[in-house]
């Protein structure tokens, strides 16, 4: 499946003893530094990080799935970059008439456009990172421990875990509807989704109900609690992920001048 | 007749007022003993399970655990669901964790126990059902069947007296339903109630020492599965056929005159009821009785005893895992003290691996079993190499 595609390559993760919160931290600090520069050598040197990172979490292994989520989001980001070039104003380095426009690629634009799209791919490594080391139960009973609700993070550790089971339901119902020429033609793949939509809707009631029953018959006290408790941050992490940020940011002081045109 | 240790009395519930799911069901479980509820669909059933640990309060009637009336408040209904483990039909109802030991986890943890004890809890709970292996593996990761373990593990994980299991054979393949129920006899040995149900009478025949049965939310019949299974009348009704060795027997006793009783259950009381030996010799049963420290001392494939492929079995989850892992060539993995009645009648010699709690529980089924066919076998107790 999919969905547990994720979770297989947490498992694997030689960083899943990380403490959750101390990897939220040395993420947020590469993420903040790609932000507070203007350099391209920022994000070139967070995106090798995230990279080296990402890659020794996941053993050099990406299931394919995320590698077309990875395809399409640098897509949307290298569009969107694109778009900012074209947006900025400035020196003019090209222009091309379509019709009635004309469109100018400035040199601003261009560097504005790169800088955008280095920080976006760089980020997106980081928290490739963050996703491929650190269950979302763990996550969040991490969060419980800084004062993050209980019923916030329970909530979101029972959202997790009832999605796969309707998104299970969700694939088998489109089976089934397939077998029975649910999705033959524009309007009956339509009628057919708004079913399985509605149909999904009552099941989820349902699967709460029952789910409700068993967390009694397990003496559900009104909080999860956890067996294995992810390991605590220590002040390491917080002091190193700041060290980094100001190396981070010195190094894009350093470079600031560096254009990419 | 063994204390019941749950009674109902007029129990009757509905769902939306208008339709009855149960109606005045007054019936006992005993203690110790392994009952089993059938019924078609709808019957109430799991209505009724869910009102023995107190989840469903019923509009009228009372349920009694160990004699005393159960009470709805929040402390008396922990204790109650710390006695009164329910497994639910479908697996995914029940399992909350992402992974398999933190939903086993999950209920010892509701009790309040130390972190310790948890543990324990979980390797053995763990250990009974095989997957010890996999006790980091996400729960959506799992296989039905590996799902319906876990269910059972986060059950047993809380050390009840008495086992609920709704429908627990449903969607299992051939080889894991004979386990569970091997698992049930084993810790039924180890003084648990155990109540199912199921829609399988063959299962119900051979495995229940009780029938309770309900159709349209009443209690229709209370006793032996002998005495449900003479009842045709009733079983028309409720939609059942009476399992395979009690129609052969009946047409037996039909064709040839011989008396009906005592009903056979098994393959080695038919044989014995149906067919005349020809082979006067009979075999002998060894029995060679594990523990967790065989695991841990012998390395795959060392095995314990050199025997016949075809002439060992395993009883028990011990036993069970220890062939796992040793890959002993047992070919008999569960029905292993049937099979080797079966052959010992025949003149041959049998292995039997059993856990080392479990070896009186083998000597009292082959003794029952001598009993009811008049064979007499002798079994030895091997010493282990």
């Amino acid at each position: 499946m999919h969905e547990t595609s994720m979770d297989r390559l947490y498992l694997h993760s030689p960083f899943r003893n990380w403490p959750p919160l101390g990897k939220l931290v040395l993420s947020l600090a590469l993420i903040l530094a790609t932000l507070f520069t203007n350099s391209p050598a920022v994000p070139l040197v967070v995106l090798a990080i995230g990279t080296i990172l990402f890659s020794l979490s996941s053993k050099f292994y990406l299931p394919r799935i995320f590698l077309f989520a990875c395809i399409d989001t640098l897509l949307v980001i290298l569009i969107g970059a694109l778009i900012i070039a074209l947006l900025t104003p400035g020196s003019t380095l090209l222009s091309a008439e379509l019709g009635p426009l004309t469109l100018y690629l400035t040199r601003e634009g261009m560097n504005l456009g790169v800088l955008v799209f280095l920080r976006a791919v760089a980020d997106l490594s980081i928290l490739l990172f963050f996703a491929s080391s650190t269950s979302i139960p763990h996550f969040f009973t991490a969060l419980r421990q800084v004062g993050l609700p209980a019923s916030i993070s329970e909530l979101a550790v029972l959202i997790y875990r009832y999605s796969f089971l309707l998104a299970d339901q969700v694939e088998l119902m489109i089976t089934a509807a397939q077998c029975r020429l649910g999705f033959k033609g524009l309007r009956n793949s339509i009628r057919t989704i708004s079913i399985i939509t509605a149909c999904v809707f009552s099941r989820s009631m349902d699967l709460a109900e029952r789910g409700q029953y068993a967390l009694y018959c397990r003496n559900f006290q009104g909080s999860f609690p956890s067996f294995k408790t992810p390991p605590k941050m220590t002040a390491v992490w917080v002091i190193v992920p700041i060290a980094i940020f100001f190396i981070l940011y010195y190094l894009g002081y350093l470079t600031s001048g560096w254009l990419v045109l | 007749m063994p204390q019941p240790i749950l009674r109902t009395e007029n129990l009757s519930y509905s769902y939306d007022n208008v339709t009855m799911a149960l109606s005045g069901v007054t019936l006992d479980i005993p203690k110790g003993k392994k009952t089993v509820f059938l019924g078609p669909n709808g019957a109430g059933k799991s209505t009724l399970f869910l009102h023995l640990n107190g989840v469903l309060k019923p509009d009228s009637g009372t349920v009694f655990y160990e004699g005393k009336k159960i009470s709805y408040d929040s402390s008396s209904l922990a204790e109650l669901r710390k006695n009164i483990a329910l497994v639910f039909q479908n697996p995914d109802d029940q399992i909350f964790s992402a992974t398999v030991e933190e939903d086993v986890a999950f209920g010892p943890l509701n009790l309040g126990l130390n972190r310790e004890e948890v543990g324990r809890r979980v390797d053995e709970a763990l250990s009974w059902i095989g997957l010890e292996n996999s006790r980091e593996k996400p729960t959506q990761q799992l296989s039905f069947g590996e799902r319906k373990r876990v269910a059972l593990a986060g059950a047993l994980a809380m050390k009840p007296n008495v086992l609920v299991m709704d429908e627990p054979t449903a969607g299992l393949d051939y080889e894991m339903v004979h386990e569970l129920l091997e698992l049930s006899d084993e810790l039924n040995n180890r003084g648990l109630t155990v109540i199912i149900s199921t829609h399988d009478v063959e299962t119900a025949y051979e495995w229940a020492d009780e029938v309770r049965a309900l159709n349209a939310g009443r209690l229709v019949f209370s006793g032996g599965s002998d005495e449900f299974f003479e009842q045709a009348e009733l079983l028309h009704d409720l939609g059942l056929m009476p399992p395979l060795a009690f129609l052969l027997n009946q047409q037996f006793h039909l064709r040839t005159g011989s008396p009906e009783k005592p009903y056979p259950r098994n393959i080695v009381e038919l044989s014995q009821k149906f067919f005349s030996t020809t082979n006067q010799s009979v075999g002998k049963i060894t029995l060679v009785c594990v523990d967790e420290e065989d695991i841990q001392q012998m390395a795959p494939r060392d095995d314990l005893l050199s025997v016949s492929h075809m002439h060992s079995g395993v009883f028990g989850s011990t036993a069970r895992r220890i062939a796992r892992k040793r890959q002993l060539d047992v070919h008999y993995r569960f029905h292993a003290v049937e099979f080797g009645l079966l052959a010992a009648s025949q003149g041959s010699d049998f292995t039997i691996y059993t856990d080392s709690s479990l070896c009186g529980l083998v000597e009292s089924k082959v003794k029952e079993l001598e009993m009811h066919t008049g064979l007499h076998i002798d079994v030895t107790k091997a010493s282990k190499k």
